[in-house]
């Protein structure tokens, strides 16, 4: 696979002839007494990267966390309304979380590589889901490696600590990581919020890349990085009691060029400058 | 110019009972050392091959305390085998899969009281249960089973701190994977808390052999003529045999008595400072 | 019982794939129309699973859970024979009629990925149920000790009743006819404790004073483990140096017949409990927020000032936790009372008299006890005594250290 890097301006998806992979309709999060969340209704489509956008706070990150159910972790989260992934509802009593996760991969806003080597960190998942066949691992591990466009970097330091990467490798790693397991949809919460300008680039190439093949939704709070790499994006905010809303949602160059909403157009430009 | 007749006044009142502090923080510490350097200087001079490698003769007036020893090597290899999973896995309900309710709270009031009883009613319920209702008699197995209850709550109480110290990051980056809960605690948690897992049983086992009331309680015996072949045999140890031979035997030597305190300081100490030292290296590591 | 019928069933129930023999018990008790008893199998085995007496008892590894497993695996076919024949030839059917994954029968419109419904993960069960068996362990443990206490102390009342047993001062457990009256083991258990906290508090709050506050790094960093280590130093070699190098000394200073005293049995006991309210009290000085520090720094105090009026109060809680600890340490330590304190059976009136606290006395007493004796039942007795005070003084010392953790920490 070929790693595109300075790719010229895609085609803004819009998403009614496409296929929808994410869906929410409705949906509220409380923590505790709290609610974080407040009625969102959102159609996320296959094959595109869809940016979360918004200040700090207005609930970016419990909102990624609902695809995966990564909020069941948390003891006092409770979700109401319907969050559907490939129309099939997913906090169903008879969902299986794990076998969501294997669909439904998610990156960290902090690179966090397992303490063990470059090789068991991407040979983890496979590993856990029943892949012990040395041969069948190396193969897997270095075509996800590849994919995160890592491999070159790693290619001797291999069963070396994944600790001992850069920040930049260690997001790639964890990238990789995911991309082992084979899911269908990639959830990013900030990427490249740690990282430099360098590896920021890199891991937007990658994303570019691997937006042929994967539904990725990704959390930012970098104006420039939302309109650089996504076809779709959709702004959070605050409302007066704290609680995060949806207030616009639709192809990222119309969002960016004409948004519907004041508090869109205020928000972006006040981060323009 | 600034300081007032009052602010040296105060001052003054300051720096004598910044001495009364320091004073009892030596009155502290001044003993410990006595006491370490008194067994090691008193008893150095009993310490000699025969007495470590032989058994005792004539009640103990003569030959060594290699039974003893061994006893309690025994003991503690007993008490670790059985409190060690326990602890472990207690301590990983708790951290990883309790959820906040009252049994939690429950558990946790437990562990906060069981660290509390005396050792003493520990021998008590060792003699009742594992003694005589499950009839292993005075043996090395309701030993080691009396102290591993004893340990148990440290055990718990160290574990759940070195699984609590792992980053919540590894295990929602193992979950997110597809992983499920009992691999992630396994291949991800597990293994990271292991060395903080391992000091607080090694501490906590230390501990629970330099007990005496417990084994008292069960019946240790003061001399036997061959050492255990099996968990069901009887055993010596020595705490025990140094509460014999302290209180117990009229005309006993003075210097069996320092000696056998000597082995059974270095003993338990060496395990402390193992304890201590891996924990230290492992948080120069983290850092 | 078993008609030819019931013999088919269980033909069916053995050609299905492992994975569905397994989850037929759980199908059978989703069932409605499955009777009640057996239910009641699952929370049996539960039952059985927590219990602390059973057939291999949990704390023996491997081969103790084996049984456990074995009753699972028992419980699994009690339950497939307790369910009607009709109803379980039905489920059995439902159960080989669907494909592979074990997908529910339901008619969903949408769905085409069956891959997202719950699968069923023996191991995962199997080990989520040790790990929980071996999580209430601690409670089986503390509850089983105290059941223990009373099962074989209790029935001394029938012989003494409850409050000649406390409050009689004549103890002769093997004269005849035998006399039981722990007061003079309370009294001297009361006098020794009372004596090492009256010492041991001073000492130790001024240590932790002096530890979190004043002293350098250096000296910090080296008495911290040296009082770690006198933590670690087994109770039978205080006792012992205690022995030899104290009870001379406590002779001479107070001219006394002998240096087994009550004074002597405190005065160690203060030292043994001074590493758990030197750390404690530390702990609970150093969680005062520095603000409360800098505030009465600037109105100009003194440091010591500052110590007295502003961080002992604030820190309050915790140190009566710490003395609460102390207490219950003191009140419970076995070994150096036994050999230091004199051991007389009198009830004593001052701390220079020979005394023996009640751990002693169940320490010099119970290998001479006949099981379900009389003496014996009273040890055990006075074990139920010492229990419910050290668990009272340790349940005062986590409410308050809780307390004080809340006020800091929001
Ligand atoms: N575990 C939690 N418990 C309680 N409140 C939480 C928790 N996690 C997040 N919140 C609250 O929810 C809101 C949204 O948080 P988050 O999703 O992290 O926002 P963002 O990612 O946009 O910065 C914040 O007000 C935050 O304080
Ligand atoms: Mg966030």
């Amino acid at each position: 696979m070929v790693i595109f890097s300075g790719e010229i301006e895609r085609i803004p998806a819009v998403p009614a002839p496409e296929k929808i992979k994410l869906r929410t309709s409705g949906v509220n999060l409380f923590y505790g007494t709290f609610q974080a969340l407040r009625n969102i209704s959102i159609e996320i489509p296959a094959q595109a990267i869809t940016a979360i956008i918004g200040p700090s706070g207005c609930g970016k990150t419990s909102f990624l966390r609902l695809f995966n159910r990564m909020n069941d972790l948390i003891h006092n989260a409770r979700v109401e309304g319907s969050v559907e992934l490939d129309d099939m509802p997913i906090y169903d009593q008879n969902t299986d979380v794990v076998e969501l996760r294997k669909r439904v991969g998610m990156v960290f806003q902090k690179p966090n590589p397992f303490p063990m080597s470059v090789f068991d960190n991407v040979a983890f998942g496979p590993r856990r889901h029943g892949k012990d066949n040395r041969k069948e691992l190396e193969e897997i591990v270095e075509r996800s490696l590849h994919r995160a466009a890592l491999l070159d970097e790693v290619k001797d330091k291999i069963h070396e600590s994944a600790l001992s990467l850069s920040g930049g490798q260690q997001q790639r790693l964890c990238i990789a990581r995911v991309l082992a397991v084979d899911p269908e949809v990639i959830l990013m919460d900030e990427p490249c919020s740690a990282l430099d300008p360098v590896a920021t680039l890199k891991i937007e190439d990658l994303m570019r890349a691997l937006s042929e093949n994967y539904t990725i939704v990704i959390v930012t709070h970098n104006m420039q990085q939302a309109a650089r790499v996504s076809d779709m994006a959709a702004f959070l905010m605050m409302a007066d009691d704290k609680t995060g809303e949806l207030v616009e949602y639709g192809p990222t160059n119309r969002v960016f060029t004409n948004p519907k909403d004041p508090r869109t157009e205020s928000y972006i430009t006040g981060r323009f400058g | 110019m600034i300081r007032s007749e009052r602010g040296h006044g105060a001052k003054a009142t300051e720096r004598i009972a910044f001495g009364l502090l320091a004073l009892a923080t030596f009155l502290v510490v001044a003993p410990v050392i006595y006491i370490v350097v008194f067994i090691l200087v008193n008893g150095s001079g009993s310490i000699s091959w025969e007495f470590l490698t032989q058994a005792p003769r004539h009640r103990g007036l003569e030959g060594g305390i290699f039974p003893a020893i061994v006893g309690t090597f025994y003991l503690m290899i007993g008490t670790l085998l059985f409190a060690l999973p326990v602890g472990v896995f207690s301590a990983i309900y708790l951290t990883e899969y309790a959820r906040r309710n009252w049994l939690t709270r429950l558990i946790n009031l437990s562990i906060v009281n069981l660290a509390g009883v005396p050792s003493i009613v520990f021998g008590l319920f060792g003699l009742g249960l594992f003694v005589l209702a499950m009839r292993s008699g005075s043996s090395l197995l309701a030993a080691s089973l009396t102290l591993a209850c004893q340990a148990l709550a440290m055990i718990i109480t160290t574990s759940r701190e070195a699984l609590m110290a792992v980053p919540r990051s590894y295990r929602e980056g193992s979950l997110a994977l597809g992983a499920t809960k009992w691999q992630t605690v396994l291949h991800v948690v597990l293994p990271q808390a292991m060395p903080g897992i391992i000091t607080g049983t090694v501490l906590a086992t230390s501990r629970a052999i330099g007990e005496t009331a417990p084994i008292l309680a069960v019946g240790a015996a003061f001399l036997l003529p061959s050492l255990p072949s099996s968990p069901l045999d009887q055993f010596m140890a020595l705490p025990y045999h140094l509460y014999i031979v302290a209180t117990q035997v009229p005309g006993m030597p003075e210097r069996t008595m320092w000696g056998t305190a000597l082995v059974l300081l270095v003993v338990v100490l060496s395990f402390n400072t193992m304890a201590m030292v891996v924990r230290w290296r492992f948080r120069q590591r983290r850092v | 019982m078993l008609g030819t019928d019931a013999k088919s069933i269980l033909k069916s129930i053995k050609a299905l794939p492992f994975r569905k023999k397994v989850l037929l018990p759980v199908r059978i008790l989703s069932d409605s129309r499955v009777p009640i008893g057996a239910k009641l199998v699952i929370p049996g085995l539960l039952l059985y699973l927590i219990m602390p007496l059973d057939l291999i008892p949990d704390f023996i590894p491997v081969l103790g859970q084996l049984d456990d497993l074995l009753v699972i695996i028992l419980a699994l076919g009690l339950i497939v024979r307790l369910c009607p024949p009709q109803v379980l030839h039905e489920l059995v059917l439902k159960l080989g009629q669907t494909s592979s994954p074990p997908a529910q029968p339901k008619n969903q419109s949408g769905g085409r990925n069956p891959r997202l419904l719950k699968r069923f993960r023996l191991g995962e069960k199997i080990m989520e149920l040790f790990i929980f068996g071996n999580g209430v362990l601690a409670i089986v443990v503390l509850v089983g000790i105290f059941g223990l206490l009373l099962k074989e102390g209790l029935p001394i009342f029938a012989h003494t009743p409850f409050w000649r047993f406390l409050f009689g001062d004549k103890w002769y457990p093997v004269s005849s006819p035998p006399t039981f009256g722990i007061l003079p083991f309370l009294v001297a258990s009361l006098m020794i404790t009372v004596g090492a906290i009256i010492i041991a508090l001073p000492v130790g709050v001024a240590t932790a004073a002096y530890l979190a506050e004043v002293a350098p790094k250096a000296i910090r960093e080296s008495v911290k483990p040296l009082i770690e280590l006198l933590a670690g130093v087994p109770s039978v070699v205080i006792g012992f140096v205690g022995l030899l190098v104290l009870t001379p000394l406590v002779r001479n200073v107070f001219h006394l017949n002998t240096g087994l005293t009550g004074l002597t049995a405190a005065i160690m006991l203060a030292f043994m409990s001074l590493p758990v309210i030197v750390s404690v009290s530390e702990d609970a000085l150093s969680m005062v927020p520095n603000e409360y520090k800098e505030a009465s720094y600037a109105l100009g105090a003194t440091r010591w000032q500052t110590i007295v009026h502003v961080l002992i109060p604030a820190a309050i809680s915790g140190i009566t936790a710490a003395v609460m600890l102390g207490v219950g340490r003191a009140i419970g330590e076995t070994m150096t009372v036994l050999m230091v304190a004199g051991g007389a059976l009198s009830v004593p009136h001052s701390l220079a008299e020979p005394m023996r606290p009640m751990t002693a006395t169940i320490a010099a007493e119970v290998n001479n006890a006949v099981r379900g004796g009389l003496q014996y039942q009273a040890l055990f007795a006075i074990g139920a005594a010492l229990f419910l005070i050290t668990f009272a003084t340790n349940l005062i010392a986590d409410v308050v250290l809780e307390r004080q953790k809340r006020r800091f920490q929001t």
